[in-house]
């Protein structure tokens, strides 16, 4: 049992991320935790263990106990036989260089027997279905493997706590899927307490006992139940939006209950999807000509070609590792092909000067934040001005147009992950490239902040721009792209406009894809004015 | 002797192997023995990396060898001693006031000078060779882990900088990809001095995120207490590492009797050995499949310490034969002794296995920085 009591944290005393927090979380109960972004979720989960104030800094008032053992008595590391924190980044979190190892390395803290070791590490193998990766490096495993091996380095302890923070963030959607099966399993078949962050509460809410919804602006956690929390529409997941539109008068959680609730505007909309014409774009912005790319012997890319048109939005989607990355550096000029042609505006992104590759493509890394250097969003707008030759307040000016609201004051690293994704596009935008690329925008990004980012960049198509995103997020594909491409083992498997491709699988749709099935139906807009449509006039 | 061919080589064989074959480098100055010492170690580090190991080691540990090389030739062309021989080439001789008498800068340059400085570079490339030979066949991780529990804090230290110097170098390259995009200068002082502050905040956070890791899986929980020596202990510790470190400074003076030099050693040793062994007892930490010191551990740390035997035999036939002066213009001298001693060396790659090609599949992350975040 998990007890907050009266719990304060905050880092700045002016500004709480909790205030006055009183919580129980029960044995056995699988507790979600939500909020926009930067909202302080990480904080509160790291607050069980006590790393949170112990080894952030910051300010606790009142007491966090697992247990009956509360962390303003012990540190951090007398928890690890109560606690399993697993934190955000799998990879950083590792301690030895192979799977069992690292399964091992908290009994060997802990002074376990060899004999027991040996057995909870069998034991956690198959739980996990680790037994095939027992004695591989762990720099080997694919990302979703590894955050499979985090949960099992924490669970052979045995804990009666499990504290997750975002496990399934980095992930494409199977490995995601691979992920949750295994907590869920922890969940019914152990009986483990699992607290969890996550963005995607469609993935969570099946599993989800309660759900926590941190609200930044009075510093308050609301808890509700999986059936009510779709009352707040910056957490609602595709599905419940739906249900939340067409007024149904149970909240769908699942797929299965969305399809079993459907019936009757299935039955209505079967065969009225509109026709789609094919558009040709008048220009090509970004040509990629069977490109092969092999890091020693690794092949990354085999025989590529893709192009994007001017004012068109591709999307490019495909499991960890299937080449996506390489893709768009190699079409910013950060890699040369190892045979094929790359072509943005007509030249070779490598070839061409500092000056001219950035008014032509401008890439926006995963990581948005490696782009921004000055102190202040008004250092970095101006400071980009001059590098652009822009006059002076244009770069801000565009940030203004984009996204309103971010104080210029603030230092970029305080700004919400959304925020910061805006800022880092706003400066790319300066020299007006021909080509955008965009790698994984949505990651860490609440519902509320994908639903801007969305509008962002189809206006951005229409003022010519052409777009290359690369992503796991079918929601996001869904919305915005005009054609996808799948990538897989550096191949291109699948290519053409987004609704026939995303249609074609029912496993790699949309939630509201999945509902409609094998109709192809993929958003909740479309939906609901197809049905407003077909309502008002009979 | 029978060995096993799948047992596992203890970590601990393997480094103390590449040390015998370090500590001979650092000690000749036999161009012909050197360059024997660092192939046997290339070779044998090449041949039997393990996947556990640092596969990047020996190639980078190679690169940093022949810059020592390069720039201990540098400095013996600018600041060298002038002793006389065959000049080359002569720089401008600055003279320099009466207080740095010692040194000198510029002047003639003769070829031996050139070759002893290229000779003495090479004893530490050979050494870097070696190490970096030992980080490639037993990961340094390993051979932490066999520590005695009271230098649990060192392990601890090494496993932190480790883990940081892979990440520091993702953090440049992710830095140098970011300004590419920016247009902004990769290269020059502005350039790196830009990236250094990113670069050092990342690699701090993620050795921040390691340390938290390490602390909720319990690191110091059992050991937090009894980790620190009790007072009798650090006594014992402190005396032996002074009778070690008097004991050895005594053998710098032949005068003096070489039977109490080396009873210092050994008793100062002793103490630190008791100190290890009495002050692990309380920590309360147990090994997950401790690593076994077999038959073919031992065969490799015998052909490591064949070659130290080997070579020290065949100097005290041949005198001379390790330590060679460029002055004399003679050829260095070896000896039948010097081949049987480097094929000792060579001989651990019949007591170890092959690497095991356990159908690895690496994943592609390092397409670019940015997608391995």
């Amino acid at each position: 049992m998990i007890i907050f009591d009266r719990v304060s944290i905050a880092y700045d005393p002016s500004s709480p991320i909790v205030r006055d927090l009183s919580l129980e979380i029960c044995e056995g109960e699988c507790f979600v935790l939500a909020g926009p972004t930067g909202s302080g979720k990480s904080t509160l989960l790291r607050a069980i263990n006590g790393l949170v104030p112990r080894f952030s800094g910051g300010i606790l008032e009142g007491s966090v106990s697992v247990h009956g053992r509360s962390t303003a008595q012990y540190g951090p590391e007398s928890f690890a036989d109560l606690v399993g924190y697993v934190g955000q980044d799998p990879t950083a979190s590792f301690v030895t260089e192979r799977v069992e190892d690292e399964l091992a390395y908290v009994m060997e803290n802990l002074g376990f027997a060899p004999s027991t070791m040996r057995r909870r590490v069998e034991e956690v193998l198959d739980l996990l279905d680790l037994h095939r990766l027992r004695h591989r490096p762990l720099t080997t495993l694919s990302l979703g493997e590894r955050q499979r091996v985090a949960i099992g380095a924490v669970l052979t302890a045995a804990p009666p706590v499990l504290v997750l923070d975002e496990p399934t963030s980095a992930l494409d959607p199977m490995a995601a899927e691979e992920v949750l099966a295994a907590i869920s399993r922890l969940v019914h078949d152990l009986g483990i307490t699992v607290v969890l962050a996550e963005h995607r509460l469609d993935r969570v809410l099946p599993i989800a006992d309660r759900i926590g919804v941190i609200h930044p602006e009075d510093a308050s956690l609301r808890v509700a139940l999986p059936s009510e929390i779709t009352l707040d529409p910056r957490v609602s997941p595709p599905l419940t939006e739906l249900a939340r539109k067409l007024k149904w008068s149970r909240i769908p959680l699942t797929v299965r209950e969305g399809r079993r609730a459907s019936g009757l505007e299935r039955a209505e909309l079967v065969g009225k999807l509109p026709p789609e014409e094919a558009t040709k774009p008048s220009k090509f912005v970004a040509r990629v000509e069977n490109v092969r790319l092999h890091y020693g012997s690794l092949q990354a890319l085999r025989g590529v070609n893709l192009s994007v048109g001017a004012g068109e939005i591709v999307a490019l989607m495909g499991r960890n590792g299937a080449g996506k990355s390489s893709l768009l550096a190699l079409l910013a000029g950060l890699k040369s092909p190892s045979s094929g042609a790359v072509s943005v505006a007509g030249l070779e992104p490598t070839a061409m000067k500092a000056r001219e590759r950035i008014g032509a493509v401008g890439l926006v890394p995963q990581n948005p934040t490696t782009l921004l250097y000055a102190s202040t969003v008004e250092e970095e707008c101006s400071s980009a001005d001059l590098e652009h030759g822009l006059a002076a307040g244009s770069t801000s000016q565009l940030l203004g147009e984009l996204l309103e609201g971010i104080e210029l004051e603030a230092h970029p690293r305080d700004l919400s992950e959304g925020q910061r994704l805006v800022l880092a596009l706003a400066v790319v935008l300066g020299p007006q490239p021909d080509l955008i690329a965009l790698d994984e925008p949505t990651r860490g990004l609440d519902y509320e902040a994908k639903r801007h980012l969305a509008k962002v960049l189809a206006r951005l198509r229409d003022q010519g721009c052409g777009i290359l995103v690369a992503t796991h997020d079918v929601e996001l594909v869904a919305q915005i792209a005009d054609r996808t491409v799948v990538l897989a083992e550096g191949e291109v498997v699948a290519e053409g406009q987004t609704r026939a491709v995303l249609a074609q699988s029912p496993s790699s749709t949309t939630q509201v894809g999945k509902v409609f099935y094998p109709d192809a139906w993929l958003t909740v807009d479309e939906v609901v004015a197809a049905l407003e449509h077909l309502r008002t006039e009979p | 002797m029978r060995l096993r061919i799948h047992e596992q080589i203890h970590p601990l064989a393997w480094w103390l192997w590449a040390a015998c074959i370090a500590s001979m480098a650092l000690i000749t100055s036999n161009p012909l023995v050197l360059i024997g010492l660092g192939l046997v170690a290339a070779t044998v580090g090449l041949l039997r990396q393990s996947e556990g190991g640092v596969s990047a080691a020996l190639g980078s540990f190679l690169m940093i060898g022949i810059w020592v090389v390069g720039i201990r030739v540098a400095f013996q062309v600018i600041f060298g001693v002038r002793l006389p021989g065959h000049v080359l080439f002569s720089l401008p001789e600055l003279q320099l006031p009466s207080w740095a008498a010692g040194v000198s800068l510029g002047g003639p340059v003769t070829a031996e000078a050139l070759i002893a400085a290229a000779i003495a570079g090479c004893k530490l490339g050979v050494a870097l060779i070696a190490f970096g030979a030992a980080n490639a066949l037993a990961s340094p991780r390993d051979l932490m882990r066999i520590l005695p529990q009271s230098l649990a804090s060192l392990s601890v230290a090494v496993s932190v900088a480790l883990a940081f110097v892979p990440e520091l170098l993702l953090a440049i390259r992710e830095q140098r990809e970011a300004r590419l995009l920016r247009g902004r200068p990769v290269r020059g002082l502005s350039g790196w001095r830009a990236m250094l502050v990113p670069v050092i905040e990342g690699s701090l956070r993620s050795a921040s995120a390691l340390s938290a890791s390490m602390v909720s899986r319990g690191f110091g929980a059992a050991g937090a207490a009894s980790n620190r020596l009790s007072l009798p202990f650090l006594t014992l510790g402190l005396s032996g590492l002074g009778l070690a470190t008097a004991g050895a400074y005594l053998l710098a003076y032949p005068s003096l009797p070489l039977a109490l030099a080396i009873s210092l050693i050994v008793t100062g040793f002793a103490a630190i050995a008791a100190v290890l062994v009495g002050g692990s007892r309380k920590v309360l930490r147990t090994r997950y499949r401790p690593l076994h010191f077999g038959r073919n551990s031992w065969a490799v740390l015998i052909s490591g310490l064949g070659v130290s035997a080997g070579l020290l035999i065949a100097q005290s036939i041949t005198p001379d034969l390790l330590a060679w002066n460029p002055y004399t213009w003679t050829m260095p001298a070896v000896s039948w002794l010097c081949f049987a001693s480097m094929l000792m060396g060579l001989s651990a790659l019949l007591w170890s296995p092959l690497p095991s090609a356990m159908g690895e599949r690496r994943l592609p992350i390092e397409e670019y920085v940015g997608s391995a975040r």
